[in-house]
């Protein structure tokens, strides 16, 4: 099944949020996570992802950290702010409208 | 799915695993050269550097071969020109926005540096803003204070003009006259150089200029913040120079005496 790509870009920074309430993480990890939770429906691209975790970091919704991982190398961690709590709070309101919309509209189609 | 966060096993013997980490580190080298070329910032790089790296294990742990999983690696990371462009989008020429506390601290040790070159003579303050160096930093001030989308830029001339300042405060301070008011500016800006210079908590906007200069595509960023600050230095001399001149001249006075009245004029060879 092909996801568009409008419906991906929409979908990514709640997915990303709701991943790092998890706890935090990186970026390999993230694109994993996500392959993971979708069922290898969703395939990000580093292309996608990056810009958009530096755009999340910009608006202090979520923050970033570098710390020496088990392979030995330095790696850049992000994790949520309160804000970006608040804003996945909000997303999730706006996503579960949306979710009950269109299970009700697709029901009596 | 392999937890990512355990490291993969390069297997084989020892001098097998030795090749293969050598190879990951060329082809971590080469993808490191490409990017720095494409002008992408030193933390991007380091990140998509581990990324690739993550990849590369991950396909060895499922039993890719070496020069396939480095490929693969390769090829999932896209069209190096498109991300880099798409990093410059999100970034901006002069890197990431700086953080509000960095951005805060920053205003704060400028504002110090600030209050005290004006204040350096109550009866004089106007001389300081009409030099320029009042509306330049409260311009620089604002923009950190909200964090406007080029405020790394503000840093980093900043940092260029507070360094310049040091070099010429530490000499009054320490070789010509042991200035109490030299001295006091070349510690704070010292204090700014060490605030500025700690932008993303590493080495700084420091490394970050010696790094632009050898990135082709963003010597135009470093260009632009040197002339800019130097440009702005100078006219602020210039509009000072002029400014007590014409009060000279209206007060019918030499402006080095005028300048020495009002205790502006500090140096080794400041009039009586």
């Amino acid at each position: 099944m092909e996801i568009k790509k409008d419906l991906v870009a929409a979908s990514a920074t709640p997915l990303v949020l709701a991943i790092l309430q998890r706890g935090p993480s990186y970026g390999y990890a993230i694109i994993q996570a996500v392959r993971e939770l979708s069922g290898g429906e969703l395939e990000w691209s580093e292309g996608m992802l990056y810009p958009v975790l530096h755009r999340l970091e910009d608006q202090e919704l979520i923050s970033s950290y570098e710390e020496r991982g088990e392979t030995g190398r330095m790696r850049k961690y992000y994790k949520l702010s309160a804000a970006g709590r608040r804003a996945l709070g909000a997303e999730r309101r706006t996503w579960d409208v949306v979710h009950a919309t269109l299970a009700k509209a697709m029901r009596h189609a | 799915m392999r937890d990512p966060d355990r490291p993969a096993t390069l297997g084989g013997s020892d001098a097998g695993a030795r090749d293969a980490r050598e190879a990951i580190a060329l082809a971590i080298r080469s993808l490191h050269d490409d990017l720095v070329r494409l002008g992408v910032d030193r933390s991007t790089i380091d990140e998509l550097a581990d990324h690739v790296a993550s990849a590369i294990e991950a396909r060895i742990a499922v039993g890719d071969d070496l020069t396939s999983a480095i490929a693969t690696a390769r090829t999932q990371l896209g069209d190096l020109s498109q991300l880099a462009g798409e990093h410059r989008r999100v970034r901006g020429v002069f890197g990431p926005r700086p953080s509000r506390a960095v951005a805060w601290s920053a205003a704060i040790a400028m504002f110090a540096w600030l209050f005290v070159v004006v204040g350096r003579d109550v009866h004089a303050p106007v001389v300081g803003f009409v030099t320029g160096f009042g509306a330049i930093y409260m311009v620089a001030i604002g923009a950190l204070l909200f964090r406007a989308p080029h405020a790394a830029g503000f840093l980093l001339g900043v940092a260029i003009n507070q360094l310049v300042l040091l070099v010429e405060n530490g000499y009054l301070a320490g070789f010509a006259a042991l200035d109490p008011h030299a001295i006091t500016l070349t510690v704070l800006s010292a204090g700014c150089c060490i605030v500025l210079a700690g932008r993303n908590q590493q080495v700084g906007v420091l490394y970050d200029l010696v790094h632009w200069v050898g990135m082709p595509r963003d010597r135009t960023a470093v260009v632009v913040a040197v002339a800019v600050t130097m440009a702005a230095h100078a006219i602020a001399t210039i509009a000072g120079a002029v400014f007590v001149a014409v009060v000279a001249y209206r007060a019918d006075r030499r402006p080095r005496a005028l300048l020495a009245e009002l205790r502006v004029w500090s140096g080794p060879d400041a009039p009586a």
